[in-house]
């Protein structure tokens, strides 16, 4: 039986053999019984065999005996075919005694018995032919004579079955001697096939019960939420081994499927919280927003008719102002949109700028240093005009040297940098991380913003790009300006 | 499977198909072994019925005595039965190989009707010892006499000591221990037949014929058993006894009545009072004379007997005839050479 073999036996078979072995073994161990009696049995005719030829012999003796009597007694015919007949068989069964000359006791005996058979067999015919003959004198001398013959004949044969029984008997112990020996033999492979079976089948029944034992508690560990219980070793390809592998199977995959669910999950948490704040962030600028309009539609309409008014009046740069102003409001209210080009976020900085030009009578001088071929990448609308404005609320407005601001695009890595720089007052270390980690706060009063903050820009730049660092503050220190740089990842964008 | 440990758990299916390769192989083997002896012990039982190869033998020859069983009729047999082996003769004992008790006359008519070759027989003078030995002449079958002897006629051969010797042997011992004794009692037991007895009387007669007795010539009584009934010789020699008839001088003819005087002679505290001469040999006449109750015995030598029948037999089928009369040598055992006699007796 090879390796591969034995570990293929299945359930059923370990069953089947658990049964077949042991009836077979005790099918085998009683046919043998049984066949050493069935030969024990066989044996005994043979070894009995001289005993009832023997008695026979006498039998057929006495049948002579007492037929040639009653002949002499009655002289009938029927007398005398019974003398004829048992002389018949009688004389066949002499035939059949060997005339040895074996030198030993039984063998003499056995020729004697013949001799005297045939002499006794000789004279019983005479004593017949003489009482058919009439001769009265001579029947009655030679049945005497054959009358002892027939005692020594009967003598002989007596002693000589009297001395085979015992020789016979011999023999007949011998063979019960081995047949209580199978017997004992038997009973003792009987009782070892006994003991080894019992062995056999608590070794069946185990490696049928514990893998299952041990599988059920694991099972109980499991359904009790334990999914970090220790995979079972598969020890056979029977039944249990393949419900054990398929056990193991489900837990690993239920544990992956359980840790997937939790990824996704945490993934979906978290997309919806970012959401929830981007919201916030959009309802809390539009709120603040709406806070500083009375009503843009009428504002639209005001300026627009105060546009239309400077024109007909040929006061071209009133009227380009106003219309000016009018977009840049509605930009701001473009409530829906809520991603931008980059364009349009530097055309409403443009815009911004102008405004706050015609403001201050063009005091701000602003210069752009842009790559065209960037200007498609999208940004969150309303995050480069704050930037914008609070470089000129907090960095230029108190200063007495030329304002600037410089906007540049250009490519850095795999981001796009968009910079505002100004030459205004400058930042110091610690207000930029304050501003950077949300926690400086300004005051409202002293505000002058339109009402978005850059604390809003960089909370939406932050969750709109899932990254801390799209924003970053850089100032030399006291009046050495400031640059605002946003970090665009470039990996979703291609080039116009 | 706890009671293995750890190991055995790792190989449960090996342990499995290790404990079916054994169960197997021990009843394969257990069978093998059972199967083994019992056909070895029937083999053995078997052989006990099997007919051995037997010696083969030329002839058959049939001895008849008066007392197959006595001590000097089976050494007579034995010899005889062991010379004739070597020669290819089977000397047979009916009454060996047949339980029931036939006479002389009726073991001759079972031999005769077996058709031997010949018969060794102790005489008689008895008509149906007679009878058988005409009727065995009739049916060409040689009859030899031992020890006793018949009709010369219907016998081929006699084998046994002279008459006369064995008087003389008694006569020799008698005269050395005789004081004023007259009277002697020849008791011839029912094995011995008168006329032996009285031939044996004229035989002494004639041995002490012209030697000097202390009270001149002794006077010779011969007392037979005729009765042929079980312990008739026994009985015989207790009424001797009972009624004192007895004489200072007492010839026992056979080893029987030997025997019985002896113990009688104790028994009836007459040691010392009856000089007892026996016949033949035995422990118990043995032991008589090493206590000097028995004053001697005369013995023919069994094997002798024996041998010299089975040469003579062998010598007649051979050569068509033989002897009429083989001598045998008669012994004297007394004082003198009891010690040996019985150191033979033990040897053997």
């Amino acid at each position: 039986m090879s390796r591969i073999k034995r570990k293929s036996i299945s359930l059923r078979q370990k069953m089947i053999m658990s049964f077949c072995i042991p009836t077979v073994l005790l099918f085998l161990v009683n046919m043998m019984l049984y066949l050493g009696t069935a030969q024990m049995l066989n044996s005994l005719d043979v070894i009995y065999a001289s005993n009832n030829t023997l008695n026979n012999l006498s039998e057929s003796l006495d049948r002579l005996q007492n037929a040639t009597a009653g002949y002499l007694n009655t002289k009938t015919s029927d007398a005398l075919e019974q003398y004829y007949i048992y002389e018949e068989e009688y004389s066949d069964l002499v035939d059949d005694l060997d005339d040895n000359k074996d030198d030993n006791e039984n063998r003499v005996l056995e020729r004697n018995i013949k001799n005297m058979s045939e002499n006794y067999l000789e004279l019983t015919n005479q004593a017949v032919e003489s009482k058919r003959g009439g001769n009265v004198e001579k029947y009655k001398s030679i049945y005497e004579e054959a009358a002892r013959t027939y005692g020594y004949i009967d003598t002989s044969i007596t002693n000589l079955n009297n001395q085979q029984f015992i020789n016979n008997s011999k023999s007949y112990g011998a063979m019960m001697t081995a047949l209580q020996t199978l017997e004992e033999l038997n009973i003792l492979t009987l009782v070892i096939i006994g003991i080894a079976n019992l062995f056999f089948v608590v070794l069946i029944a185990s490696t049928i019960a514990d893998p299952l034992i041990k599988l059920a508690a694991t099972a109980n560990s499991v359904s009790q939420g334990d999914f970090n219980v220790e995979l079972l070793p598969v020890k056979s390809n029977d039944e249990v081994g393949v419900v054990t592998k398929a056990f193991n199977k489900m837990v690993v995959s239920i544990k992956n499927y359980i840790e997937k669910l939790r990824e996704s999950m945490e993934v979906e948490r978290r997309l919806k919280e970012n959401e929830l704040i981007m919201e916030n962030h959009i309802k809390d600028a539009e709120l603040r927003y709406l806070q500083s309009q009375i009503n843009p539609h009428f504002l639209f309409n005001t300026l627009n008719a105060g546009a239309q008014l400077a024109m007909m009046e040929g006061a071209d740069r009133t009227s380009n102002y106003i219309q000016r102003v009018a977009d840049f409001f509605r930009y701001n209210i473009k409530k829906n949109k809520d991603v931008v080009s980059l364009r349009e976020e530097i055309e409403l900085v443009d815009i911004y700028i102008y405004i706050i030009n015609v403001r201050f009578a063009g005091e701000i001088q602003f210069t752009k240093e842009i790559d065209e071929s960037l200007l498609g990448v999208k940004i969150p609308s309303m995050i480069l005009q704050p930037i914008v404005e609070n470089s000129i609320n907090y960095g230029l407005r108190n200063i007495d040297w030329t304002k600037k601001i410089k906007l540049s695009v250009y490519e850095l890595g795999d981001y796009i940098c968009v910079s505002i720089k100004d030459n205004g007052i400058g930042m110091t270390q610690e207000k930029i991380e304050q501003v950077l980690d949300g926690t400086y706060k300004s005051n409202p009063a002293k505000s002058t913003s339109n009402g978005v903050g850059l604390n809003n820009c960089i909370e939406r730049l932050n969750i709109f790009y899932e990254s801390e660092d799209v924003l970053d503050i850089i100032s030399e220190g006291e009046k050495m300006g400031t640059e605002t740089i946003l970090y665009l990842p470039k990996k979703d964008y291609e080039k116009e | 499977m706890k009671i293995f440990g750890g190991k055995r758990r790792l190989k449960s299916n090996s342990a499995l198909a290790i404990a079916a390769g054994c169960a197997v192989a021990f009843m394969f083997i257990a069978t093998v072994i059972s199967i083994g002896i019992y056909q070895q012990r029937m083999d053995e039982a078997k052989e006990l019925l099997v007919e051995a190869e037997y010696e083969q033998y030329d002839s058959y020859v049939i001895m008849i005595s008066s007392n197959d069983s006595s001590d000097f009729w089976q050494d007579v047999y034995k010899s005889a039965k062991e010379y004739g082996s070597e020669q290819g003769v089977y000397v047979d004992m009916l009454s060996t190989s047949i339980d029931k008790s036939y006479s002389k006359a009726e073991y001759m008519e079972m031999a005769i009707e077996s058709n031997c070759d010949a018969i060794f027989l102790e005489g008689d003078d008895s008509p149906e010892t007679a009878e058988m030995v005409a009727k065995a002449k009739h049916a060409d079958i040689p009859v030899f006499t031992l020890e006793s002897d018949i009709d010369m006629a219907n016998r081929v051969s006699y084998i046994g000591a002279n008459s006369y010797t064995i008087a003389s042997l008694y006569g020799e011992s008698l005269i050395e221990n005789l004081a004023k004794q007259k009277k002697v009692m020849v008791l011839a037991g029912n094995t011995v037949n008168p006329t032996e007895a009285s031939a044996f009387v004229n035989n002494m007669q004639s041995a002490l014929d012209g030697r000097e007795l202390p009270n001149g010539n002794l006077d010779f009584e011969v007392r037979t058993v005729e009765s042929k009934d079980a312990f008739a010789n026994e009985e015989y020699i207790q009424n001797l006894f009972k009624e004192n008839d007895l004489a200072p001088v007492v010839i026992c003819l056979d080893q029987e009545s030997t025997e019985s005087f002896y113990q009688a002679m104790i028994d009836y505290n007459k040691v010392g009072q009856i000089m007892l001469l026996g016949s033949n040999v035995s422990p118990t006449i043995l032991t008589g004379i090493k206590q000097g109750v028995i004053l001697s015995t005369v013995y023919v030598d069994a094997q002798s007997i024996g041998v010299s029948a089975a040469e003579a037999y062998i010598e007649y089928r051979d050569a068509g005839y033989v002897s009429d009369y083989i001598s045998v040598d008669a012994n004297v055992i007394d004082a003198t050479n009891i010690d040996e006699a019985m150191e033979e007796v033990e040897n053997e």
